[in-house]
């Protein structure tokens, strides 16, 4: 793929920085909004377990065994994806970049395209790419086998609302957050199924609704998991931080449950973050319930570039990553699905 | 094949990856978008004519 550049020969001045797009950061990574397995080459085994215990009346004689102790393993395999395009350096020859290529008609790397364009937009674009698809991600397999459920009210039936949020999902390389907490095989039998959420149904969330629509959330979240050290976020799409803040600007409104610190959003003490999840999605859970499974998460600042062929000036950059998505605890998790 | 068809262009956007078109809507999705009130009959091409053909088909079954 050629470089697409509406160049203007460069004769005199250009302005110091190349204007970049305006993009989300990987917060997900850089904040750590989830937990990270890191080092997966291939497999890794995530083990769960529960009990239950029975108090009876003591007897001298034999006694009668009571409760139980319940474990199950789940192997979670990384999906190994890459980006990947070629470009023809030459193509900026006529441009700003010519300015730091070295002297000689061989040389026609730009290290300011390299830095600013690659490893700057480029990168980024990858980087919250990825974090894209961890949140927001299906497969066609998943996104087949949901639509193939039938629709119920109970929890352990699949909603309507998200029977249409996986319909909407772009199917890709892995099936992430949203997706597998819908619709997994991460149980005792490892039998694939609707999972273990907490559902929620919701609506259209505005700027007027959305305290009501968060309560259902809060609601929602076992009071065990809000007693516990592992404390719940709810984890909203990045447009509900305008929502939240229009809500709050309606002086009716005024000291409602959302508390706005800085950057930092509550709902009654309990944590809001900001994640690519798609509109009308809310999710809550403690970040110890939710993996990102990698290699490396350093993977996702590494870019290669180079020439595509030893008798070739076309050069290639190249990105290379393993990513999958685990939810354990599924049972305390709250998924709210609007559509 | 769904009976339900939105106008030209008209989509429903959740996210850049995560939106409902003619691609993937189907008829349980378009009643449920309407039920939820996402979507108006208008949105939809030829709103009166499918809903006919679809409360046939339930009759006829």
């Amino acid at each position: 793929m050629a470089i697409a550049y509406n160049i203007i020969d460069i004769r005199g001045k250009a302005s110091e920085n190349v204007i970049a797009e305006i993009l989300f950061q990987n917060k997900t990574i850089s904040e750590g909004l989830v937990t990270f397995e890191e080092e997966v080459k291939n497999e890794v085994i995530f083990s769960e377990g529960s009990t239950s215990v029975a108090m009876q009346a003591y007897t001298s004689g034999t006694p009668t065994s009571s409760g139980s102790l319940n474990l199950f393993d789940v192997v979670i395999t990384p999906a190994k994806y890459m980006y990947y395009q070629t470009f023809d350096p030459n193509t900026l020859r006529p441009s700003r970049f010519k300015r730091d290529m070295k002297a000689g008609a061989w040389e026609v790397l730009s290290s300011e395209f390299e830095r600013v364009v690659i490893g700057g937009m480029y990168a980024d674009k990858i980087s919250y790419d990825a974090e894209l698809k961890f949140w927001s991600g299906i497969t066609s397999a998943n996104q087949t086998a949901i639509a193939a459920l039938t629709a119920g009210t109970a929890n352990t039936s699949i909603g309507a609302d998200e029977k249409t949020v996986a319909a909407a999902l772009t199917a890709g390389q892995i099936n992430g957050v949203v997706a597998s907490m819908m619709y997994n095989s991460w149980n005792s039998t490892l039998t694939a199924g609707v999972g273990k959420r907490i559902k929620v149904d919701g609506v259209v969330v505005t700027s007027v609704n959305i305290q009501d629509e968060v309560e259902k959330v809060y609601k929602a979240i076992p009071a065990e998991l809000l007693a516990s050290a592992t404390q719940p976020v709810i984890y909203m799409p990045h447009v509900n931080k305008q929502l939240i803040n229009s809500h709050n600007n309606i002086v009716t409104n005024y000291k409602t449950a959302f508390v706005v610190s800085g950057n930092k959003y509550y709902y009654n003490d309990v944590e809001i973050v900001f994640v690519p999840i798609p509109a009308n999605v809310m999710i809550a859970m403690a970040k110890q319930h939710v993996f990102w499974v990698t290699d490396l998460t350093s993977d996702i600042n590494k870019v290669e570039i180079n020439k595509t062929a030893l008798n070739e000036d076309l050069m290639f950059i190249k990105h290379v990553g393993t990513l999958a998505c685990y939810i354990a605890n599924q049972q305390y998790n709250v998924l709210y699905c609007g559509a | 094949m769904a009976n339900y068809k939105f106008k030209e262009g008209f989509e429903v956007v959740y996210s850049s990856i995560s939106k409902i078109n003619n691609d993937n809507l189907t008829d349980e999705i378009a009643l449920h978008l309407l039920a939820k009130g996402t979507v108006k009959e208008s949105d939809f091409e030829n709103f009166k004519q499918e809903t006919t053909n679809i409360k046939t088909t339930k009759k006829t079954k």
